[in-house]
């Protein structure tokens, strides 16, 4: 009975949510297609059209990708890379608040299914097996793709959501040229950038450094905790600050290229990054302030040499790289009178040695194989020491090898297929074969409309935590096994001075012994196999580009739709787990991306929506913390540049959280309400 | 007539775009209610570890009536993250809310929230001594805690060299016996005249729970410690105190892979009862425990076991799969199955009234 006033006004809230975003869909899309149809009409009426058509890449065949584009890097610079890809991908991104933690969840996964490559090395810790998107700059990648699903096995395995593939690239037209960058933000934010490029057509340097700063303390009100007013026992809601949630990092990214002769590159690229933050208390926290007393800090140290070669009748490319990473974090109560308590001190040394080498040879035009071969050596030693207790942790290394074959024809201009078999022996075991199929079909040669489908099993491997981690790690674990089936279609093109596209895709996969970590009646957690669980989803991505009279858009936007549903057995009568959507995986997310930029001045609208998240896996409404309402937020970017000194000079007012509003993206952590930042950007 | 509706469409679509908002404050309740709880069970439910999704169930024994989420129905505020347990001293009901590092206090008739202790580091139960004296255990600040039970103010603190953590607690006469659970091996004895540790007992590793039988004898249950993957280093063990001489006359080791937790006795005092995957009866005066579960734990997540102190019923708590509300099942001492209702996330412990 109590519970009925619980979810009144959330149910009408959520019925008014899902109108507008019906609406706001239809209208994303037929805008889009309004608008093409009205540029189809006019041509028709003035002057025949030209027509872009993007040649069909017979090895790409079937696979759902997705690039974000220039103009959304360069407005997020400054950004993290999980600002980044909440705001121009269907991924969505769970964020434990402002430079907190941001975890991936791709297509409905869980956030080890996301691999994330940079320049083909894997960026995810071999412990974990995933990564935090929010110590990843913007600053030093030059491309962010996405292969969606079973596209992502043409990289690698076990990415059973996908891979965000990060790339650097070498402008060899450049002789000099430098970026400065400098911003000041609120809750003393500071972003500082650099990046030096110098070369010639045969040789190129590119040297980046950045400094990333910020307090963080912004100020909220409380409410879920109270005083009582000792006169009249009313609540009395704090005024508080997030403390202890300052973070700071900085990076060097140095790469050389070199290009000996016409069919050769060697490049070699070394990434160092320092992360340091403190993690905030919870909103129901009232412990002691010497309590809670924590750091988080790691040292990363990446570094891959890559050697290509262009043949006449094919590609070689071999990549021989490194990922170290040195984690530490310390957790720590101080006592008056008593050394420190030391909760958490634990110390992570991970490395991933890879050596891969890539051959592609043509037969002729319409045949292809391509062949691949990687060893992946993962090491890890982890050890806690708290106070008072013998350390404890583990220290393993696992060997993982893998080739594959793929055969890609091109029947004629408009079908193409490939089929690839990926074999793999990871820890010395035998892994059964992962078998990849892809097509493509263009029913016309003047219209950029395609068709696309892909089938292909994967296996995602446990974590070396997932194994081994003390307490709680589970030796018997078996791999998640997926089956995945993607249909896709889109339409490209371009007409006067606007180009667009548009895609569908939609998907389907089935997991099979998905791995959960769970509490345990003996006070630590412990990961096991769920039977089974389903994912299934559409994406659809629209945009424009190009000039309207004088004014430069740039308007790109996505939706999703995720299904991701528990199908285990049933533990007993009471279990309402099965057949709900997994927590925290929102169904509907969008997001939109408006740019517009006429004489000097530029302006930049985003906005991101993700619909109510379940915190419990029987999908319950009957409390406050059952469900996380509807996310909604609004940023604004207002600048305008200048010429100065042979170079460009650009000041832009970044106003978050437009319409200051109180919200949490999880359960206990406040998100500041409006804020700003100033950035000046020099490139010449 | 294109372009005017090229513009309408977009007009359109920027209002309501910028309309989003999210409506933090708009589950506040209106009303309040305040129950009337009589004889029955509080339930603690931990919820989820970091979550803030603890709550506070009541059941009551004559209607056979649950209400889930008492706390926040009545009091309009969450009660924080992962509640430990509950006790009941002179109508208030003190609720140990551990990663929130407080203590509520309420009134135990009707769940109104009347007052906190705050500034705690991690605590796990509290014990309270006299009208003027509590003591706070706790897992990670290496000190128990002495408050005011009644004015909520913290008096002072026992330190805990070398013990970085403390849990459940007993009282003989005016000697507190105090285990120190995680990494640990001991049991400290303290006395509450002077409040200074006077003694500690060396037990197997990791003593949790503590009971006293009607013989006035302690029984701790220590879960034997972590085991490192693939090996078996675990030597769980059922200990008897005596708290006179301050040694240990009786110890039953386990078998290397049980996992015991939650120890607890019934109403006359001299039967034990704890969880191992299935729960487990022991009597207090038999020479080594049986080796059959008393119930089997078939499809069930045993996570929480009471014994209610003025019947003969057990409870028990399943988790079902710790991320839905949990299953409170009342059985009777032969092992009959009375009752059974839904209730929070985790229920964790429960609290007899």
């Amino acid at each position: 009975m109590l519970n009925k006033h619980f979810i009144n006004i959330p149910a009408d809230l959520k019925k008014w949510h899902c109108f507008k975003f019906i609406i706001i869909i239809y209208l994303v899309i037929s805008f889009s297609q309004f608008s093409f149809a009205q540029h189809i009409t006019d041509t028709l009426r003035i002057k025949p059209i030209l027509i872009y058509t993007q040649s069909m890449v017979k090895e790409e065949a079937g696979r759902t990708s997705t690039k974000i584009d220039s103009v959304s890097m360069i407005k997020s610079l400054t950004s993290s890379l999980s600002d980044l890809i909440s705001q121009n991908t269907p991924i969505f991104m769970k964020d434990y608040g402002r430079g907190a933690m941001a975890t991936a969840s791709f297509r409905g996964t869980a956030p080890s299914h996301t691999q994330v490559t940079w320049n083909g090395i894997p960026l995810s810790s071999p412990m974990l097996g995933m990564v935090d998107f929010s110590t990843i700059p913007v600053y030093f990648t030059d491309n962010v793709n996405l292969l969606h699903g079973s596209g992502s096995l043409s990289e690698l395995s076990g990415a059973l959501g996908g891979i965000v593939k990060l790339e650097n690239t070498a402008d060899w037209q450049k002789k000099f040229s430098i970026r400065l960058l400098s911003g000041t933000g609120s809750y003393g934010t500071y972003d500082e950038f650099i990046k030096l490029t110098t070369g010639n057509s045969k040789i190129q340097s590119q040297t980046r450094a950045f400094y990333n700063y910020s307090n963080n303390d912004y100020p909220f009100v409380n409410k879920l905790i109270a005083n009582l007013d000792p006169i009249t026992g009313k609540y009395l809601y704090p005024t508080q600050r997030n403390l202890n949630s300052q973070y700071c990092n900085y990076g060097l990214l140095q790469e050389f290229y070199v290009h000996p002769t016409n069919k050769t590159i060697v490049t070699v690229r070394y990434w160092y990054q320092h992360n340091n933050r403190s993690l905030p208390r919870l909103l129901s926290n009232e412990t002691d302030i010497n309590a809670n007393i924590n750091i988080q800090s790691e040292n990363a140290h990446r570094v891959v040499g890559e050697y290509k070669y262009y043949g006449n009748k094919g590609t070689f490319d071999l990549h021989v790289g490194s990922n170290i990473q040195l984690s530490t974090y310390l957790l720590r109560n101080k006592v008056s009178g008593n050394a420190d308590q030391i909760v958490t001190n634990s110390h992570s040394n991970s490395a991933t040695y890879l050596f891969k080498a890539n051959y592609v040879f043509q037969f002729n035009k319409n045949l292809s194989l391509s062949t691949s071969a990687n060893s992946i050596a993962n090491t890890v030693n982890s050890v806690n020491s708290p106070s008072n207790s013998s350390s404890t942790g583990y220290d393993v290394n696992r060997l993982d090898h893998s080739i594959s074959l793929q055969l890609s024809k091109s029947f004629n201009d408009r079908l193409s297929a490939n089929l690839m078999a990926r074999e793999e022996i990871i820890g010395g075991k035998s892994v059964p074969l992962i078998p990849s199929l892809g097509v493509e079909y263009r029913p016309f040669k003047t219209a950029n409309i395609y068709y696309k489908g892909s089938i292909a099993r994967n296996y995602h491997q446990p974590t070396l935590n997932d194994l081994y981690y003390i307490p709680g790690g589970n030796p018997k674990l078996k791999a998640e096994e997926g089956i995945m089936a993607d249909l896709g279609t889109g339409y490209s093109g371009f007409t006067g001075n606007l180009s667009f596209h548009t895609s569908l895709s939609a998907y389907i996969s089935e997991i099979n012994n998905w791995i959960i970590w769970l509490p345990t009646p003996q006070g630590y957690w412990e990961p096991y196999n769920m039977k089974r669980v389903n994912t299934g989803g559409v994406e659809i991505n629209a945009g424009i580009k190009g000039k309207l009279g004088i004014t430069s858009l740039n308007v790109n936007g996505n939706y999703a739709y995720t299904s991701s549903v528990n199908r285990d057995d049933p533990r007993n009568w009471a279990d309402e787990s099965v057949g709900k959507q997994l927590p925290f995986i929102p169904k509907n997310s969008a997001n939109l991306v408006v740019n517009l930029s006429r004489s000097d001045f530029h302006l930049t609208w985003l906005w991101n929506y993700y619909s109510e998240r379940y915190t419990t896996s029987s999908n319950d409404k009957t409390s406050r913390f059952d469900v996380l309402y509807p996310y909604i937020m609004n940023n604004l970017y207002i600048g305008r540049e200048f010429r100065l000194f042979k170079g460009t000079f650009d000041i832009e007012l970044k106003i978050l959280n437009l319409f200051n509003e109180s919200y949490r993206t999880v359960l206990q952590n406040p998100m500041p309400g409006r804020n700003y930042s100033l950035l000046f950007r020099y490139d010449f | 007539m294109q372009i005017n509706l090229h513009k309408t469409y977009l007009v359109v679509l920027i209002l309501l775009l910028f309309e989003g908002c999210m409506k933090d404050n708009t589950w506040v309740l209106n009303q309040q209610n305040k129950p009337s709880l009589n004889k029955g069970v509080f339930i603690i439910n931990e919820g989820n570890f970091m979550y803030g999704n603890s709550s506070l169930s009541f059941y009551n024994t004559a209607t056979k009536k649950v209400q889930n989420d008492l706390f926040y129905a009545v009091n309009n505020l969450p009660l924080g993250d992962v509640a430990q347990s509950m006790i009941i001293y002179q109508n208030l009901g003190y609720i140990v809310i551990n990663n929130s590092g407080k203590i509520y206090v309420v009134d135990s008739s009707n769940g109104k929230y009347v007052g906190k202790i705050t500034g705690l580091t991690s605590p796990r139960y509290i014990h309270i001594i006299n009208n003027e004296k509590a003591y706070i255990s706790d897992l990670y600040a290496g000190k128990i805690t002495i408050v005011n039970p009644l004015t909520y103010q913290i008096k002072g603190f026992i330190r805990t060299s070398g013990h970085a953590s403390t849990e459940q607690m007993v009282q003989s006469n005016n000697l507190l016996f105090v285990t120190c659970w995680s990494f640990d091996n001991t049991i400290l004895v303290i006395d509450t005249n002077t409040d200074a540790i006077i003694d500690s007992i060396k037990t197997g590793k990791q003593p949790g729970g503590l009971v006293l039988d009607k013989f006035n004898k302690i029984w701790t249950l220590c879960d034997g410690g972590w085991s490192k993957a693939g090996a078996s280093i675990r030597t769980p063990v059922l200990q008897c105190v005596n708290p006179l001489n301050r040694t240990i006359e009786k110890s039953f080791s386990l078998t290397s892979d049980a996992a015991p937790s939650r120890l607890a006795i019934n109403r006359t005092s001299d039967t034990l009862l704890f969880i191992n995957n299935g729960v487990w009866k022991f009597g207090v005066t038999e020479p080594k425990p049986v080796n059959q579960p008393f119930l089997k734990t078939g499809n069930h997540l045993w996570y929480s076991l009471g014994a209610d102190p003025l019947s003969t019923d057990i409870y028990l708590g399943d988790a079902i799969d710790y991320q839905q509300r949990g299953v409170i099942y009342r059985y009777s001492s032969q092992g009959a199955v009375i009752d059974s209702f839904k209730t929070g996330i985790i229920p964790g412990s429960f609290c007899f009234k």
